[in-house]
């Protein structure tokens, strides 16, 4: 080995020894929960395909959607016309092309249809290319930079996301044929990325300054479309717009971020915090459906120590406690009544809004991966599953490659029917008859 | 499992995560992530904790799992997750230590992630090149190379705080 790198390596190690990540507070005792719950899932997903699986729940104020909440209208049961007498045809995985010396890629998002989904290609964990595929067919894009990030698609085709340059970050646009639009930015900020685009082509993104972070819509995609700021009380992010203008986000708040919605006219209002929540943020909407996390305050302001944590581990290694199940959840609208509190305080727990009435509703074992304008959602589950799940809360789960249980999910059509992920580190589709 | 097993679980669990989570964090750059990702590893651990409680190296394979489903994460977007890991333009918090992890937290978020990962295999988690490879599927020329770049890249990056640690690793040794 030469001098200068075993100098180099042993620097290297007193660097990263050095490293401290912010204080966890995930416990065994949470982890042995999940990990009972993932196993309890696994063996009633194998007995039972197709029945019933909990995935929306009340929580304190919160309504339960499926019980106080609007009713859906019958034209929107689509393949949710299964039901838990007849188990529904397995959904099917189909990976996604390549293109030449790529080896692995996943998909970030898909248009409203079906039809697009983007993300990107690599070969074996170098910096990957950004990509849209129509169907199953890739096209890579001229996206220059580092981390091109293809963040969405719509109907048309128009894809939007962000690149980064040195320390910039900048937004684009790119419409299926010719170079990349750079969508432009106001005076007085050094970056922008565009995080979100509707049936019409409007963006919605966020622009960076040294005062902070402010919400922005661009209104259609070339390089002189005006980028419209939107006014929030405070520092600000834009993750979602829906065709109806319906711009989603967060608001930094004393407390903690908090859920918000602008109208199509810019008037912006916070989305309900649940009781037992302190903050939450939203990552994307469809429809009248937005989708992101809740983080549940700790109920006596205090974390439980790690002799507590010990303790609540050892007792739940003696089945002394009750694991936590549906039941108890509806607790009394604190923390407490969440599943698993103290690592959902840190983790988040994925939730829907309902933008009409404004409520929320939590969604147990996973991180939603997309949500559509009739409320089909794809979840990914802790264990590395994932699953679609209808508005009547039945569930499929979205196969791995080659029999492997290794599937997420980002993308998901109108109508439920067509998926977007990975799995085993390459794209895939899904189909779900 | 077994009572016993839940028991045995829970003890590996205790002793482990926090180094679990140092590794996740320096893979990933970011707390909730570095959380989630060790929360996926010790899941999959829990249900294969029968065959893997066997295993003779199980940090090792524990930590092979982890990288894993790093390398995995890191195919996905995580944009709309974690804007602060992602963005120069916003402030850090003050004070030395503060900008001294973020030097390093953002030094690494430069690297591929297949060089972060021959870092963190190879120097923070102290496997040799062949386990490194074995854990990432690839040739030990590839986690040579990788290594290489990875080193050369950080030493540019930190500048400073390089020479800094390079100071201070021989003003130990020649004290030793």
């Amino acid at each position: 080995m030469h001098d200068d790198e075993g100098r180099d390596e042993a620097v290297i190690r007193i660097i990263m020894s050095e490293v401290e990540p912010p204080p966890g507070r995930m416990g065994a005792a949470d982890l042995l929960a999940a990990g009972r719950r993932a196993r309890r899932r696994r063996r009633s997903t194998a007995a039972t395909a197709g029945a019933f699986v909990l995935s929306l729940l009340a929580v304190g104020g919160v309504q339960l959607l499926d019980r106080d909440g609007p009713a859906d209208p019958p034209a929107l049961l689509g393949p949710a016309a299964m039901t838990s007498t007849t188990p529904p045809p397995p959904c099917t995985a189909t990976p996604l092309e390549l293109g030449p010396k790529a080896t692995e890629g996943s998909v970030n998002a898909g248009s409203p249809s079906g039809r697009y989904l983007v993300g990107f290609t690599s070969f074996k964990g170098t910096i990957g290319s950004a990509v849209r595929w129509d169907g199953t067919k890739q096209q890579r894009l001229p996206v220059p930079g580092v981390l091109a990030d293809p963040l969405a698609v719509n109907d048309s085709g128009l894809v939007v996301g962000r690149y980064q340059t040195g320390a910039r970050t900048v937004a684009w646009a790119w419409t299926g044929s010719g170079d990349l639009i750079h969508l432009p930015i106001p005076a007085g900020y050094t970056g922008a990325e565009a995080n979100a685009v509707n049936a019409a082509g409007d963006v919605a993104g966020v622009l960076f300054g040294r005062k902070g972070t402010v919400p922005v819509v661009w209104r259609g995609v070339n390089a002189k479309a005006w980028p419209e700021e939107v006014k929030a009380p405070g520092k600000a992010l834009a993750f979602g717009i829906s065709d109806a203008g319906v711009v989603v986000g967060t608001v930094e708040g004393e407390k903690g971020s908090v859920p918000y919605q602008w109208d199509a006219a810019g008037v912006g209002s916070p989305l309900a915090l649940p009781d037992g929540t302190s903050a939450a943020t939203v990552l994307g909407v469809r429809g009248d459906w937005a989708y992101g996390l809740l983080f549940p305050k700790p109920t006596d302001g205090a974390d439980p120590s790690a002799v507590e944590q010990r303790k609540q581990a050892a007792a739940l290694a003696q089945e002394k406690l009750q694991p936590y199940g549906p039941e108890a959840t509806r607790g009394p609208g604190t923390a407490a009544g969440f599943p698993n509190p103290a690592a959902t305080r840190q983790l988040g727990i994925a939730a829907v809004w309902d933008l009409r009435n404004g409520t929320a509703a939590v969604v147990t074992e996973g991180r939603i991966g997309v949500v559509n304008s009739r409320r089909w959602l794809v979840v990914n589950r802790p264990e590395g599953l994932a699953e679609l799940r209808a508005p009547d809360n039945t569930s499929r789960e979205l196969p791995g490659l080659r029999g492997k249980p290794d599937s997420y999910a980002a993308a998901l059509s109108e109508d439920g029917g067509w998926i977007g992920g990975s799995s085993a580190g390459v794209p895939v589709r899904w189909n779900c008859p | 499992m077994s009572a016993d097993e839940d028991e045995e679980y829970v003890a590996y669990v205790s002793a482990a995560l926090s180094r679990l989570r140092r590794s996740a964090y320096l893979l990933c750059g970011d707390a909730h992530r570095a959380d989630d990702i060790v929360q996926a590893t010790l899941v999959t651990v829990y249900l294969k904790w029968a065959r893997i409680r066997k295993v003779g190296n199980i940090d090792g394979y524990v930590h092979r799992i982890l990288v894993r489903r790093y390398l995995d994460e890191a195919r996905r977007s995580w944009a709309k997750v974690l804007l602060s890991w992602r963005t120069p333009e916003l402030p850090s918090p003050p004070g030395p230590d503060v900008e001294e992890a973020d030097a390093v937290r953002t030094a690494l978020a430069q690297l591929s992630p297949g060089q972060r990962s021959v870092l963190v295999l190879r120097f923070f988690c102290d496997l040799s090149v062949q386990e490194t490879a074995a854990t990432l599927g690839c040739s030990t020329g590839n986690v040579k190379s990788q290594t290489s770049r990875g080193l050369a890249t950080m030493r540019r990056l930190l500048g400073e705080h390089w020479l800094y640690a390079d100071r201070g690793r021989l003003q130990e040794t020649r004290s030793a």
